[in-house]
């Protein structure tokens, strides 16, 4: 399988990846004993934000947050949305409610919780950031599909977006807790100036 | 590690704290002497005369405590003087308040302040060691026949025989304990001054009467000083002529936020708390605007724009969040209402527009007379401040003021 | 009417250590809305990892209420859910030994608008403890009005519940965030999976 160069050989070993990468996520996607709740998930993402504003990680105030994160739920089949705003935000527009950096950087997300039997489990979530220009890419979006046997086919069960939303443009990542992800949003992706380069070597037998 | 805003936040809101113990505030530095301060006058008056007794009265949330501990303090720096600061609701259930109780606690401070100082080398005769036996005796109760006590029978209280802090007291009992605590108070070095209080908390002033007519006159004659903290509604009830019993009685109130010094000092007792980094001097303005003076709801009112800021993400406190603040507070305040004060808030707001903002700044209110049971309930609530002066002036609580027309609206 | 939803008016409560406030609900929602308060304190102090509450929900005679309250820590929470039948006595109890109250919990009076009056009338003192920390609670907030949220979804993609229905039932849905959240939000997340 390993020498399989074929477009067929790359699925399966896509597939392979995904099953390895779900099968890595349950701890990080399953919660369970009193985190056992959509309601404690939203808790939990509401208290991060706010210490996020409180050191200045995020612009917007307390109040902010408080009314841009929503939820719903449980439901009577024990689903639990949580979202920024009312209006998903299709098209980027920063007039609807969002989170922004202190250089400017913008993010939203929406991620959907199933409970039951002791436990809560996030079946889908989409974390999108938009970044200054001059990053060296405008967007990066982690797509956590819901469950699905297209998921199987493609083996794109968790996939990250980088600058285009074709799906062809999808690649494998890592499936992350949601403060994981919130992590990478606020500390990582940013410049620091330093840039890797192959090293050039000439006559060092290196 | 720089500080999150929340943690910067929360240490300021926890120096303006409005129900925190004053005597920790005062601890803390926060103190700052009112204008006229009626400790001053206390303090000095019973230093002239020790054995003097004084009657305070003021209104909820002025400070009245934080006076009584003002006074304490003075008074502890004079060598043959001791000061104890005595919470009566603490020590004593106020429903069961009756004549003796004031003595009572008096004699027991005493009693105690005589066992250091024979710790420390002060000789007594045996008359004295008798009357400390007496007073524990008439305060704390005594069993009928030592033979028949059990310990371990708490069924058997027949032969217990209680004493004044728990069953009322005979006429007999207060004057034995009365000449005791003049005999013990007589052998110390230092002489007692007892700050009672807790006593504006009583609702039955006739009761509080009764008490004061017998405890502050023995008092007197054991030679001991006393301070009491009482009601603000004594002096417009039938009761009030209970104050003759007492050498003076002081007004403490709401300071006046439309005097040079009265602005001076509520900007003082801010700024021990926040400097002008986070409080700058507009919204300190609006502040004691706002609590038209009185020195618990400027504490409140800061803590909550302190609040505020917070939530709305500002580093600092601006004008609008003092507004909101206040705003609040002035529904609160009016959420206690009855309808049929309302009424008379409606009666008491000044007639003409302009004059809003003027009942904001100064002024007193027209027909505020005190002398029915509803506009006494309109200064216990706060809904009217009483301002000392001479003379003594009256004013809505300015919080309130742009809400009352909006009230009982259809 | 300051309306605050539990979350915020629990940030409040915790923001600094003692410290008075009132609730004030409808009489029937007295014992949910302490239950629901209970809940998001609890969340906020694991978190601090200092203090805890303390719900005090069955009748005792006011001085034994007080006892209990001098117990407990300036970082501990006291909720007294106090209907209007017996909002006096005990807050006359409260009122009369507030001195041995400061320095002591967090207290939050659940009433209704009549035992506030009542509080105002028979705990003066206590009453100006609370001075501006009188809330009302906002049932709704925080909460994703789903059918604005749906009507977002059906603009930004032109397809309809129904089709999305159709789609999930026949196994035929793309397996996208986006129809996770739909499916939710039209209370049928069982189709997800098909």
């Amino acid at each position: 399988m390993d020498v399989d160069v074929s477009s067929a050989g790359a699925e399966r070993r896509r597939v392979a990846l995904q099953e390895r990468l779900w099968g890595a996520a349950h701890p990080t996607c399953r919660r369970t004993g009193k985190n056992a709740s959509g309601q404690q998930l939203y808790r939990e993402i509401r208290s991060y934000l706010i210490k996020a504003s409180d050191r200045r990680l995020l612009l917007e105030s307390p109040d902010v947050i408080r009314k841009y994160l929503r939820y719903l739920g449980p439901d009577a089949r024990d689903y639990f949305d949580i979202a920024i705003g009312t209006v998903r935000n299709f098209h980027r527009t920063k007039e609807l409610p969002h989170f922004t950096r202190k250089d400017g950087g913008w993010f939203d997300f929406q991620l959907q919780v199933k409970e039951g039997d002791g436990r809560a489990d996030i079946i889908a979530y989409d974390f999108e950031l938009r970044l200054p220009a001059d990053s060296g890419f405008d967007f990066l979006r982690f797509d956590l599909n819901p469950p699905g046997h297209d998921n199987e086919a493609d083996g794109l069960r968790s996939h990250m977006h980088i600058n285009g939303d074709d799906d062809g443009l999808a690649a494998p990542a890592a499936v992350m807790s949601p403060f994981e992800i919130l992590d990478l949003f606020l500390h990582g992706l940013r410049r620091v100036g330093r840039i890797r380069r192959s090293p050039v070597t000439v006559g060092t037998g290196g | 590690m720089a500080t999150d805003r929340r943690t910067r936040f929360r240490e300021y809101m926890r120096r303006l704290d409005p129900t925190g113990d004053p005597a920790q505030a005062v601890a803390g530095g926060f103190y700052v002497t009112p204008p006229n301060a009626v400790s001053r006058r206390i303090a000095t008056r019973i230093e002239l005369e020790p054995a003097s007794s004084h009657l305070l009265v003021g209104g909820i949330g002025s400070g009245k405590t934080t006076e009584l501990i003002a006074i304490e303090r003075k008074l502890a720096e004079v060598d043959d003087l001791l000061p104890v600061r005595v919470d009566v609701p603490s020590r004593h259930r106020l429903d069961r308040l009756k004549p003796g109780v004031l003595v009572a606690l008096a004699a027991a401070e005493a009693c105690a302040e005589l066992s250091r100082e024979r710790e420390q080398g002060l000789t007594v005769d045996a008359q004295v060691e008798h009357e400390v036996a007496q007073i524990s005796t008439i305060t704390r109760g005594q069993w009928g026949d030592a033979s028949d006590y059990d310990p371990g029978d708490y069924r058997d209280s027949s032969h217990w025989i209680k004493g004044i802090l728990e069953e009322p007291q005979l006429s007999e009992d207060m004057k034995d304990l009365t000449e005791a605590l003049r005999l013990v108070h007589g052998a110390l070095r230092r002489k007692l001054v007892c700050l009672f209080d807790g006593l504006d908390r009583v609702a039955d002033l006739a009761h509080l009467s009764s008490v004061l007519a017998e405890d502050v006159p023995a008092m007197g004659r054991a030679g001991v000083g006393l301070v009491v903290v009482g009601p603000q509604q004594l002096r417009f009830s039938p009761q009030r002529s209970i104050e003759q019993a007492f050498e003076t009685v002081h007004l403490h109130g709401a300071t006046g936020v439309d005097t040079p010094e009265g602005d001076t000092f509520l900007t003082a007792v801010l700024r021990a708390r926040a400097g002008e980094d986070v409080l700058p001097p507009e919204p300190a303005e609006a502040l004691i605007r706002w609590s038209g003076g009185l020195m618990r709801d400027l504490v409140a009112l800061g803590r909550a724009a302190f609040a505020e800021a917070y939530a709305g993400g500002s580093d600092t406190i601006q004008t609008d969040h003092v507004n909101i603040a206040a705003d609040r507070f002035g529904r609160d305040l009016l959420l206690g209402c009855t309808a049929e004060m309302v009424a008379r808030l409606k009666e008491l707001l000044p007639r003409k527009p302009g004059i809003l903002r003027v009942a904001l700044r100064t002024g007193s209110l027209p027909a505020f007379t005190v002398a029915t049971e509803l506009d006494q309930r309109l200064l216990m609530e706060r809904l009217v401040i009483e301002v000392p002066g001479t003379p003594v002036r009256y004013v809505l609580h300015p919080t309130i003021v742009p809400l009352i027309p909006g009230l009982g609206a259809s | 009417m300051s309306a605050l939803g539990l979350a915020e008016l629990a940030d409040r409560t915790l923001m600094v250590p003692g410290g008075w406030s009132a609730v004030v609900v409808d009489e029937a929602r007295i014992d949910a809305t302490t239950q629901a308060l209970e809940e998001e304190l609890t969340f906020w102090l694991e978190e601090e990892g200092i203090g805890s509450v303390r719900v005090f929900s069955e009748r005792r005679p006011p001085p034994a209420l007080v006892e209990e309250l001098v117990r407990m820590t300036p970082e501990d929470v006291a909720l007294l859910p106090l209907p209007a039948d017996i909002i006096g006595p005990v807050s006359r109890s409260l009122d009369y030994e507030r001195a041995r109250l400061a320095g002591h919990p967090r207290g939050v009076i659940l009433t209704s608008e009549a035992g506030l009056q009542t509080l105002a009338a028979e705990a003066p003192n206590l009453w100006s403890w609370v001075g501006p920390r009188v809330w009302h609670v906002d049932p709704l907030a925080g909460q994703l009005d789903a059918e604005a949220r749906l009507s977002s979804l059906r603009q930004g993609t032109g397809l309809t519940d129904a089709e999305v229905l159709q789609r999930a039932e026949g196994g035929t849905l793309a397996p996208d965030p986006v129809f996770a959240e739909w499916l939710v939000l039209l209370g049928r997340g069982e189709l997800l999976g098909r």
